[in-house]
């Protein structure tokens, strides 16, 4: 029965709404600066950011052309 | 077309939680146990000295592949042995198909052959999840007012008792109806406001005092060409080398990034192979598409075996397949379509675990939260809508819908406390978990084509995203500004994916060919 089911629908909403409405939150700032600390930490492991030197990235490296 | 049995599976009570399901031998400490998916599951996670060696899982594969696990027997006594089919005819059981949600989801596929660029706003499947809803609009209530001619009272006793019965009836269902209409607005109001009282600052105006990023310099170091037609997804192997990726000519093929050189290559019965995936050993890869399955094919490197032989069909959607991910081990697969559900399966039995109902339009991505923060997932979209959700319980736990059209690609931050989504409206945005609400959007006046795939890099500090204007800018997360624009592909770049140590990235694109780019 399409009522009952856009009713029972409704309902889930309404319990999904209640749900998502009790989600403990904290502030933007904070959370922000979480994300930030966290970029700070690992950037110098992060080779496209900061680039390796040359000879260990082995996509960089020249590649040696077999000749058979 | 059936496959063939293939795999004697034990069943029985699981030696960690007791329950009836498929088991698999576990080595702890030099002892032999019998351990359901789950409980495998959460061995690999673990540390110290509960943790399971690699042996469990290429155990596991020797076995698929026909040559015998090393020791493994199964259990005497109150194991029953079951022989199961891969292949599940259509009306078997209720979880082998997995039904539409109820009230939406006509599932149209989305405007997958249109030539040329799409423009931005509104994709065809947005527009199917709105058809749906109007339609799905109290019924009952349209034919209660039908009933009763808009002169004659409420009174019952006016009108035969049986129509009067139904009457009152469709009139309490609309009110309830209306009611939970109202309530369900009230709720949405109340967490708009609560999200807001803790929108205290903008994640640019903290980054303001962090260094900008230099110029960058980044090229195609790696051009793989051998598709036939569109490159649709690809996926890394976890050795940071190998590269598998399907396309729409029904091919997926498995690439050494470094030589180039294709290891293995498969057709798939059905074209548009929407999702590949690589499994954690390295010993798999799976994939699916147009068929609504998802199947698991092992990787071998006997030349006498033919790889399509082997296939196992994992998932069964109603739909297309529009993303798949293996979890932490080889032994499960998250899977998404375009029914409108997410579905956790168990790879060896094709037992469904898990099923996700709450898209209210096709799902087309999803990623798995980095491994220490949990057993939650993120997808995207028809219904502009990301979702985060519960492994275990299955449950939704956060919903965020601030994209105005189709979100195309969700990824996890390194961190795994946010993600971003790429959408059709052309934008990128960012979204903290913690904070519940958008932090960043990503987006300028110039750019008009729709994001196809989005990935962080090692530290979440660039967001990398292919366009359908065939390019791929590089974000800056902190700042929100645009670092860079790569160029190099001759059509849209319809996925893209970060290398596991962050050393390169790979793109795929509707030109036929796949960039390394470092």
């Amino acid at each position: 029965m399409s009522s009952a089911g856009s009713l029972s629908s409704m309902q889930r909403l309404v319990e999904q709404l209640k749900l998502e409405a009790a989600v403990e939150r904290i502030k933007v700032s904070q959370a922000a600066a979480e994300l930030q600390q966290y970029c700070m930490q690992n950037a110098c492991k992060d080779a496209l950011l900061v680039g390796v030197p040359a000879g260990s990235n082995p996509f960089r490296e020249p590649r040696s052309c077999a000749l058979l | 077309m059936c496959d063939q049995t293939f795999l004697a599976v034990v069943f029985g009570p699981c030696d960690k939680c007791s329950k009836e399901k498929p088991l698999r031998a576990v080595y702890i400490k030099s002892e032999q146990l019998s351990y359901c998916s789950l409980c495998v599951e959460m061995g690999l996670q673990t540390s110290g000295p509960n943790k399971f060696g690699h042996l469990a899982e290429t155990a596991f594969w020797h076995a698929f592949l026909g040559r015998g696990s090393p020791g493994a027997a199964p259990r005497a006594g109150d194991a029953q042995q079951l022989a199961l089919t891969c292949c599940r005819p259509a009306g078997a059981g209720g979880q082998a198909g997995l039904s539409l949600p109820p009230g939406g989801a006509v599932p149209g596929l989305r405007a997958l052959g249109s030539a040329g660029p799409q423009q931005g706003r509104g994709g065809a499947g947005s527009r199917v999840a709105e058809a749906a809803g109007a339609s799905a609009a109290s019924p009952r209530a349209r034919r209660a007012k039908e009933l009763l001619p808009p002169s004659l009272s409420l009174s019952p006793v006016s009108l035969p008792a049986s129509l009067a019965k139904m009457a009152t009836e469709g009139l309490h269902e609309n009110e309830t109806l209306a009611s939970l209409k109202t309530e369900a607005e009230s709720l949405k109001g109340k967490l708009e406001e609560e999200r807001a009282k803790l929108h205290d600052v903008e994640l640019h105006q903290v980054a303001e005092r962090v260094e900008a990023l230099g110029q960058f310099v980044m090229k195609t170091r790696r051009t793989l060409k051998g598709h036939g037609n569109k490159v649709l997804c690809m996926d890394w192997c976890k050795d940071k080398r190998r590269i598998v990726s399907s396309s729409q000519d029904g091919k997926v093929i498995v690439w050494d990034s470094f030589t180039t050189n294709k290891e293995h290559a498969v057709t798939m019965p059905c074209t548009w192979v929407m999702a590949c995936a690589y499994a954690p050993s390295g010993c798999a890869i799976a994939c699916g598409g147009l068929d609504n399955k998802c199947s698991v094919y092992p990787l071998t490197f006997d030349k006498n075996e033919n790889m399509a032989a082997k296939k196992k069909s994992v998932a069964m959607h109603t739909n297309y397949l529009s993303a798949c991910s293996f979890t932490n081990s080889d032994m499960q697969i998250l899977t998404a379509s375009g029914d409108g559900t997410c579905a956790l399966w168990d790879v060896e039995s094709g037992q469904l675990l898990q099923s996700f109902h709450g898209h209210g339009a096709d799902v087309l991505c999803l990623d798995l939260a980095p491994s220490e923060t949990g057993n939650t997932f993120v997808s995207g979209g028809c219904d502009k809508k990301a979702m985060v959700w519960d492994m275990r319980s299955g449950q939704c736990i956060q919903s965020f819908e601030t994209h105005d059209s189709d979100i195309n690609s969700v990824r996890y931050y390194p961190s795994g406390d946010a993600f971003a989504s790429g959408s059709d409206d052309a934008t990128c945005r960012l979204y903290d978990l913690r904070a519940d609400r958008e932090v960043a959007i990503y987006s300028k006046e110039s750019i008009i084509f729709g994001a196809s795939s989005v990935d962080f890099s090692l530290s979440g500090r660039l967001l990398f995203a292919g366009y359908n204007d065939y390019t791929i800018n590089v974000w800056d997360v902190l700042k929100g500004s645009r670092v860079s624009i790569l160029f190099g592909h001759e059509n849209r770049v319809s996925t893209l994916r970060v290398s596991p140590d962050g050393t390169a990235f790979c793109s795929g694109s509707w030109d036929h060919t796949l960039r390394i780019w470092a």
